[in-house]
């Protein structure tokens, strides 16, 4: 049992993931490059982190890791008490499949499908979903359903992403650098759409930013360099996503 | 419909232009295969249905004279069903408006309202009256090509007696579907056609009342037919019998099968080069395509889509491809497979058809196109499949470029940075370069093909006419003559030189193995008509032992001084042992079966006095009319072969070669461009970054262009070799694939095929380049920026 701060208040509870030890080496034919070096962190349900942290820091890699993308080398990723690292493709598959939203900065929407078959895309198979529609709605884009990613700003591709992410429902929600590619007003418009969601759905959420500002709107600031974290920060006054500017 | 499904059909529409053409492809090879086996199996079974309604005999034979009085005893040979005797007597016919003689099969017709044998069927007109002796029935072949039709006449000479016969019908058999003139190369219908007459006259006219000098039978199931032969041989030696033959030596059969048999060996060549072309296309296709998809496959993945479903919807998009080349290809081969056997039909004058398309064939379009497309999709969908999600989400990778050994050579300093480009690319993707530089082999290969076979008939056509057999009309006669029969043949005006010669039929045997040939006896001097040596050269005749062809002997297994052993199955049907003296060339099917020798040493051998069958003539052109007269009106002539007409008719076979030349050059041309044109534009769009990077560092249109087009040019010289040989292997396989016994022509590929193919690869080259030189200069610079940033 851990006793942690979360927000304002003191909760006592096991963690979602426990993750100990965990190193990632990619070995590039003669070179090998250590993306981890032995990453120990606990994350909790309904928790909201921001990664932050320089290029090459480590910080997308965890986010792989997490998000059933990439294998470990050494060192365990425990969530709800199962290894990652011991899951075959099939349950691994699995994994992603009911428990991972994805959100990525190049919104990687199919573009021969409207946002409501984007969406229907994730819908299609996983158990228990929200409809496209009602997902769609959450991120405020109704209205916008019938449209193909080309006839859609890069803001609301973003969305569809979002809305694409969460209509799972999924316990945890992963977020590698969504406003990087958006101007700020477009940006806090997205990170209302994500921070709302995960509110509603009580997903626990991992977002990644090279972006200081977005930093407030977390529970928890995690910092990487050189492959491992250098610094938790508990934020004790979270803010909305309106508040911020950049 | 799920969103991955309408995904798949907007990326099919996206990239309609492709997949419209490798659809087209896969439409044009099913419905070509759907239609030709249809052809093939509706031809074999409307051959075996006319035979078995006409009643086709099983075994023939031609003797000098039998009694009839010998039919119970033939017909008591076991294994015997049922026995057909008549006449037949070749005759010289005059007709109309005609200068050349023209050669005639008088025959027998089959009895009347009794269940006979080889029956006719009556297109038009009627059957010959009882006991008429100026009717005939005339072949349909012959009629069209000679524009005869009941109310005709013309004129024959029957043992010395000219005589105006009336055509009453017009008729088809079993029996003379294809038939020529003996030691002619094609089939002339217009110069020679089968005439059936009353038998009564015909034995009046030829002195065999109460004989035959033909008989044809058919066996019971099971029976064995060589047994058969031999005692039929046995029973009719006394009687001139010349050796009874089974189906498989009856010409208008042995030609008719061979056709058949062409036909589908051709399918069975062709079909794997469509399947080939099919594979690499889709290969090409589905690599690009996948290529383009890594991000989606990453999304895919990240939300959790399994591999199989990954791998199931890309392979879904080629089996969409496939499917639907193959029921449009199905669909349109069952349609366009009944016309073209009708057409067949006709072409063979069958007197009825029947169609027949084996769900079978379907089932092999199928499979095959089914197998094609896996083979093509395979390794991009396994790709696809096997795509790591956190791989497949960053943008790929720069490909790990490295110093090759070629840079160690002293030259590649000396070389810019666009040619260092262009050499790297090629070395980096070493499978898909091979790919390529294989596939424009095959295309090259493909193209050359086809000037093999025209360019064997060419060949072949110029050995006969122009080095064998120079003669300008053979004149054959009834029966042996002697030798100074040349000297009246000499006298006629306008005749330059005459060369005797004799022919007789024989068994030759060596061991164990055992063919029917005929002994062609000639003097060793001969200058019109001379067989060939190996080289090609005019062989002198040895004036002993016999001249065998290179085909024959490694058939038999014999070697030169080796002794055969040779049974006459003419005269007094003697058995001699000849040592092969001399090795002859193969050029045409009519070669191998043909063994010279001396006259003098054959007539020795055969001890019947110094005799000769025929004379070929040598004539002045400008008194062709007189000759012409002349051998018309000579009684003891049978047949007149005219070479300037048998030339004449190769010809046109080379023509109707040369056609099938074009279209193929077109089919291969199309590949050639395809394979070349897809491979530049997967090169450009691989690396349209990069292209766009140069350009911003200042390289201009034309720096690219050398790249894209120098890249191209150095695979399509690489494959050239290969091509070619690829070529030859593949004519060779033509020629043999479809050769039979009756033709067969040795291979000859021209040099120049292989210029053509050559000057073919690299026009494709240049104008696939010119295509994407339009699109280098539509790179958007600022675009690709904008996505690098």
């Amino acid at each position: 049992m851990t006793a942690y701060m979360i927000g304002a208040q003191a909760v006592d509870r096991s963690p979602l993931f426990a993750i100990r030890n965990l190193t990632k080496v990619y070995q590039n034919d003669a070179i090998a490059v250590h993306a981890l070096r032995g990453v120990d962190l606990d994350l909790y349900e309904g928790e909201f982190v921001v990664l932050l942290g320089p290029s090459g820091s480590g910080k997308s890699t965890l986010l792989n890791i997490l998000g059933g993308l990439d294998i470990p080398t050494g060192g365990q990723v425990l969530y709800r008490g199962v290894n990652l690292g011991d899951l075959d493709e099939r349950k691994r598959t699995a994994y992603r499949r009911e428990t991972i939203g994805y959100v990525f900065q190049f919104y990687n929407l199919i573009p021969s499908l409207t946002a409501r078959e984007n969406v229907a895309l994730v819908t299609e198979i996983v158990s228990d979903p929200l409809s496209p529609e009602a997902a769609l709605g959450m991120v405020g884009l109704a209205d916008r359903m019938n449209h193909f990613p080309s006839q859609l700003s890069g803001g609301e591709q973003q969305r569809v992403a979002v809305a694409r992410a969460i209509a799972k429902k999924p316990a945890i929600l992963l977020c590698d650098e969504p406003t990087g590619a958006l101007d700020s007003a477009t940006g806090i418009v997205v990170l209302e759409a994500i921070q709302e969601a995960s509110r509603k759905l009580n997903t626990t959420t991992v977002l990644i930013t090279h972006n200081v500002a977005i930093a407030d709107i977390a529970d928890r600031n995690i910092f990487f360099a050189n492959g491992n974290i250098s610094e938790i920060r508990i934020n004790t006054h979270r803010r909305s996503a309106q508040e911020l500017s950049w | 419909m799920r969103a991955l499904n309408k995904k798949m059909l907007r990326d099919l529409w996206r990239m309609w232009g492709q997949v419209l053409a490798i659809m087209l492809v896969i439409v044009v090879g099913v419905t070509a295969f759907v239609m030709a086996l249809g052809t093939v199996d509706s031809l074999d079974i409307t051959r075996k249905a006319y035979y078995q309604r006409y009643r086709f005999a099983d075994i023939f034979l031609a003797v000098r004279r039998a009694p009839e009085t010998l039919v119970p005893r033939i017909a008591a040979i076991p294994g015997v069903q049922q026995v057909a005797t008549g006449i037949a007597h070749n005759v010289v016919l005059d007709i109309d408006g005609i200068d050349e003689p023209i050669n005639g099969l008088l025959v027998s017709s089959p009895e009347f309202g009794v269940a006979s044998l080889n029956n006719l069927h009556i297109r038009r007109g009627r059957m010959i009256r009882p006991k008429a002796t100026d009717e005939v029935v005339i072949t349909e072949p012959f009629a069209q090509a000679n524009q005869l039709a009941p109310g005709s006449s013309f004129y024959a000479t029957l043992k010395g007696q000219r005589r105006k016969l009336y055509v009453v019908g017009v008729a088809l058999s079993p029996e003379y579907i294809f038939f020529g003139v003996p030691g002619t190369l094609a089939p002339d219908d217009r110069r020679f056609g089968v005439l059936w007459m009353d038998r009564e006259a015909l034995s009046h006219a030829f002195d065999l009342d109460g004989a035959f000098n033909n008989l044809a039978l058919t066996l019971q199931p099971g029976a064995s037919e060589s047994a058969v032969l031999k005692q039929l041989d046995r029973l009719l030696l006394d009687y001139g019998g010349v050796g009874a033959y089974g189906r498989s030596d009856h010409v208008s059969h042995a030609t008719l099968s061979g056709e058949i048999d062409q036909l589908r060996s051709s399918i069975h060549i062709v079909a794997p080069i469509f399947l080939g072309v099919i594979a690499f296309l889709l290969n090409m296709l589905m690599l690009r395509y996948v290529e383009t998809e890594r991000k989606h496959i990453g999304v895919f993945k990240a939300f959790g889509y399994s591999n199989i479903q990954v791998a199931w919807h890309y392979g879904k998009f080629v089996l969409v491809i496939v499917a639907a080349g193959v029921v449009t290809g199905i669909v349109a081969g069952a349609w366009l497979g009944r016309s073209v056997t009708e057409i067949y039909a006709e072409h063979y004058h069958f007197p009825f058809l029947e169609y027949t398309l084996s769900p079978l064939v379907f089932a092999e379009a199928v499979i095959a196109y089914g197998v094609a497309g896996l083979l093509g999709a395979i390794s991009s969908v396994y790709s696809a499949a096997k795509l790591q999600p956190a791989v497949a989400m960053r943008p790929a990778a720069p490909p790990v470029y490295q110093h090759t050994r070629i840079e160690r050579l002293g030259f590649w300093f000396a070389l810019d940075q666009s040619t260092r480009m262009m050499l790297r690319h090629i070395i980096r993707w070493p499978v898909r370069s091979t790919m390529t530089l294989f596939g424009i082999a095959a295309a090259i290969a493909t193209f050359i093909a086809p000037f093999g076979i025209s360019g064997s008939v060419e060949q072949m056509i110029n050995t006969h006419f122009f080095q064998a057999e120079r003669q300008d009309l053979t004149v054959s006669f009834a029966q042996e003559r002697p030798r100074s029969s040349i000297v009246d043949l000499i006298a006629y005006p306008g005749v330059m030189q005459a060369e005797g010669f004799r022919a007789v039929l024989a068994k030759v045997r060596f061991g164990v193995k055992e063919r029917r040939i005929t002994i062609l006896g000639q003097r060793p001097g001969n200058t019109l008509t001379r067989p060939l040596d190996n080289t090609g050269q005019p062989l002198t005749l040895p004036d002993r032992g016999v001249a065998m062809s290179k085909t024959m002997a490694e058939w038999l297994g014999v070697r030169l001084g080796d002794y055969v052993t040779l049974e006459f199955l003419q005269g007094r049907r003697l058995i001699r042992t000849v040592p092969v003296t001399a090795i002859t060339a193969s050029y045409v099917g009519l070669t191998f079966f043909t063994l010279y020798m001396d006259l003098d040493n054959l007539n020795s051998l055969m001890t019947e006095g110094d005799v000769i069958t025929g004379v070929h003539l040598k004539t002045d052109p400008t008194q062709k009319l007189q000759i012409y007269k002349e051998l018309k009106e000579t009684p003891s002539i049978t047949g007149v072969i005219s070479h300037g007409a048998s030339l004449s008719t190769m010809r046109r076979l080379l023509g109707e070669t040369l056609k099938m030349t074009v279209i193929n050059g077109i089919f291969a041309a199309a590949i050639i461009f395809g394979v070349i044109y897809n491979n530049a534009r997967i090169s450009f769009v691989e690396r349209y970054n990069e292209f766009a990077a140069m350009l911003m560092v200042g390289f201009g249109n034309s720096e690219i262009y050398y790249i894209v087009l120098g890249e191209l040019t150095i695979l399509t010289l690489a494959a050239m070799p290969l091509g070619c040989i690829g070529g030859y292997i593949f004519s060779w396989v033509l020629t043999e694939g479809t050769a039979n016994e009756v033709f067969r022509i040795p291979l000859h590929l021209d040099i120049q095929a292989f210029g053509i193919a050559f000057l073919f690869a690299l026009c494709s080259v240049v104008v696939s380049s010119i295509a994407i030189l339009r699109q280098i200069a539509q790179i958007d610079i600022v675009e690709v920026l904008k996505i690098n940033e």
